[in-house]
């Protein structure tokens, strides 16, 4: 393949995966909405549309129509610059996540690296627009933003750093490679205090509640896209959620075996076959506790039928040995990398209409006091079982 | 077209560098130093660092550069305009610094390119690895198993080898320079800590204590009324210990108002 063609080749993936995740962002707001009237005992959006389904669409176009108003005291070109960075950033960091075999749009080997690094700059978009807006509110959550970003920064890299020690590679492709005999989290419980960790501090910095400091409307009314209208104020939104599109993607990568399914090993040896019961478990308890809401709610009682009938199917037909040509196809490592995304972020949306929102003192000792430490002592652990793995295997 | 890119960011390095001294506005200085930072990291992994590519963004343009951002905000409240005039004398001195300096900078860096140039080559391949495992004690040796899909996409080891060399060869001067960065931390946290002494052990808190304990009010220090003082303190004391909610109305004038007719 020569330059020209590589390249455009990489741009149309690349546009594809933009557009299919600017269209997941929308309906994410949808779900994020649907969620929360289910949980509130409401409803949710249902008027535009069939189920309230155009309701993003109209949304869309609203926010489009709205008057762009620029504040007479704003830093103009920071100002405009701010929901830029954000949607870029989020947006750069797309490019190496694996979503089904083979389908990824640069499988660089550092990847993980890459990605940490890039979406650290995304915390300018929300420092700078705080600051640009010549707003006191704005100016607290940029203080605020900055602050909470650069703590919570450690811990997450520290529970990738423990898993990357497990995994011996940087590469997205080379991590779910590294799973082959079993998810992360199966293969040592070890990895359940890194996955917490992860979860715990990619919340707070993809700015959701309960630690959403930086745009806390009760006491910063709307923190730091308090000045922002129209689409300037959409793109804020988008960042958030294709933000939370990527750490839900690392954490499926990275601790949940990517897009394998549960019973990915088979029973190859001992400890695959273990593996593999518990991630039957895992799957047998999913469906059971998803077809109890479902048929206790009747709401979604197709949707639950199919999901767990193509997911027990899938899994019967990995455990039988299906691959078709040497890979899994890109109907079932689609499926699973896509079902664990999304769980992902259903956790998520499920967290932020649970819990109230940390007091600023709490957020901070719970990042220094408690998170910093543990995992600097998973790290120190997963080293050690690495270690003593690696004496016994003979290198 | 890597020529192209690489003409891009030094280009960009170079641009960002000069907006940076030239900015008066602190916040705009540092975002052009961040543009700065970003160039000089693309630089990087144009040359194959691919890992000093992703610090170098991480650590100085996603950390130090909030961090930087954030003091700015904290102490600088002027905008654009208002800085503090400087003067002439500094503009000259920059000036000759600069001419007496970039000499020396420029001799420096090409001698440094010829003592370089040697070592410059392709990253080691698979083999070299396996030679550097046989230098190593069995137990921290590099899996190959698990090197195998990096290894045999082709893909250059550059993590791989710097970690290995920094963690075995470079291993005291590693943990000498963390050393330093430690003792510089807990020196600003000394700096900047107060030292107070605790409450208990001030004048106030014995003299309360002495009231307290008998049962009596001192005298006041100056030449104020007493009878006043205590009034004051009786005062305060009962509204500290009112019943918050005993005389609360949700909408006090409602009533008032809505009786009144002239609104």
């Amino acid at each position: 393949m020569t330059m020209a063609t590589a390249l455009v080749s990489v741009l149309i993936q690349a546009l594809l995966v933009m557009l299919l995740v600017l269209l997941s962002v929308a309906y994410l707001t949808y779900l994020e909405r649907k969620v929360a009237g289910f949980i509130q005992v409401r409803h949710g959006p249902r008027h535009v549309g069939w189920k309230g389904l155009l309701q993003p669409i109209a949304d869309g176009i609203k926010l489009l129509l709205k008057e762009n108003l620029v504040p007479g005291a704003a830093d103009r070109a920071v100002f405009n610059l701010a929901p830029m960075l954000v949607v870029f950033t989020a947006m750069a960091v797309l490019a190496v996540i694996p979503w089904a075999q083979g389908y990824t749009v640069a499988d660089i080997n550092i990847g993980l690296l890459y990605i940490l690094s890039i979406s650290s700059l995304g915390v300018y978009g929300i420092v700078l627009g705080g600051w640009a807006s010549n707003n006191k509110y704005a100016l607290f959550a940029s203080l605020r933003s900055a602050a909470q970003n650069i703590s919570y920064e450690i811990p997450l890299a520290m529970a990738l750093i423990g898993a990357i020690l497990y995994t011996g590679t940087l590469s997205m492709g080379g991590i779910v490679d590294a799973q082959e005999r079993g998810w992360l989290v199966f293969q040592n419980p070890l990895h359940w205090i890194g996955f917490a960790l992860y979860a715990v501090a990619a919340t707070a910095e993809t700015n959701r509640l309960p630690f959403d400091l930086p745009e806390a409307e009760a006491e910063l009314v709307a923190g730091f896209h308090i000045e922002y209208s129209s689409m300037k104020f959409a793109l804020f939104f988008m960042g958030e959620y294709i933000n939370m599109i990527v750490v839900s993607a690392i954490a499926a990568v990275v601790f949940l075996g990517g897009w394998r399914s549960p019973v990915t090993g088979g029973f190859a040896g001992f400890w695959a076959t273990v593996w593999t019961l518990m991630g039957i478990l895992l799957w047998s308890a999913f469906s059971y506790g998803l077809l109890r809401l479902a048929f206790w709610k009747k709401r979604f009682l197709k949707m639950s039928l199919a999901l767990v009938g193509l997911g027990s199917l899938l899994m019967i037909l990995d455990l039988a040995g299906w691959k078709a040509g040497g890979g899994f196809g890109l109907l079932s490592s689609g499926f699973w990398m896509l079902l664990k995304v999304f769980l992902c972020l259903f956790a998520m949306m499920w967290a932020r209409w649970t819990y109230p929102r940390y007091r600023y003192d709490q957020l901070m000792n719970v990042c220094w006091r408690i998170l910093l430490p543990l995992s600097l002592g998973y790290i120190m652990l997963s080293g050690c079982f690495r270690f003593v793995a690696n004496a016994l295997v003979g290198g | 077209m890597t020529d192209f890119i690489f003409n891009l960011f030094w280009s960009m390095v170079l641009v960002g560098g000069l907006m940076t001294v030239t900015r008066r506005e602190p916040v705009h200085s540092a975002l052009w130093l961040v543009a700065t930072l970003f160039g000089l990291a693309v630089l990087y992994l144009l040359m194959s660092g691919e890992f000093l590519f992703a610090v170098q963004i991480f650590v100085y343009a996603g950390g130090i550069m909030v961090l930087y951002l954030f003091v700015i905000f904290l102490v600088a409240g002027s905008k654009e305009g208002e800085g503090r005039p400087e003067p002439k004398l500094h503009r000259v001195l920059g000036f000759v610094l600069v001419f007496l300096f970039a000499p020396i900078f420029i001799t420096l860096l090409m001698g440094l390119k010829v003592a370089s140039e040697p070592e410059v080559g392709p990253p080691p391949p698979a083999a070299a690895v396996a030679a550097k495992n046989d230098s190593l004690p069995e137990a921290i040796q590099l899996n190959p198993a698990l090197l195998g899909p990096v290894e045999a996409s082709g893909q250059k080891m550059n993590t791989l080898v710097f970690g290995t060399r920094l963690f075995s060869e470079y291993l005291f001067p590693f943990e000498l320079v963390s050393v330093v960065l430690l003792v510089a931390m807990i020196g600003g946290i000394a700096l900047s800590r107060k030292r107070f002494t605790s409450y208990s052990e001030t004048e106030e808190a014995k003299m309360l204590a002495e009231t307290v304990y008998r049962g009596v009010r001192i005298a006041p220090p100056s030449g104020e009324d007493p009878e006043q003082i205590l009034q004051v303190f009786q005062q305060e004391n009962l509204e500290r210990h009112r019943h918050p909610g005993s005389d609360f109305k949700v909408f006090p004038d409602y009533e008032e108002e809505s009786n009144d007719g002239s609104k």
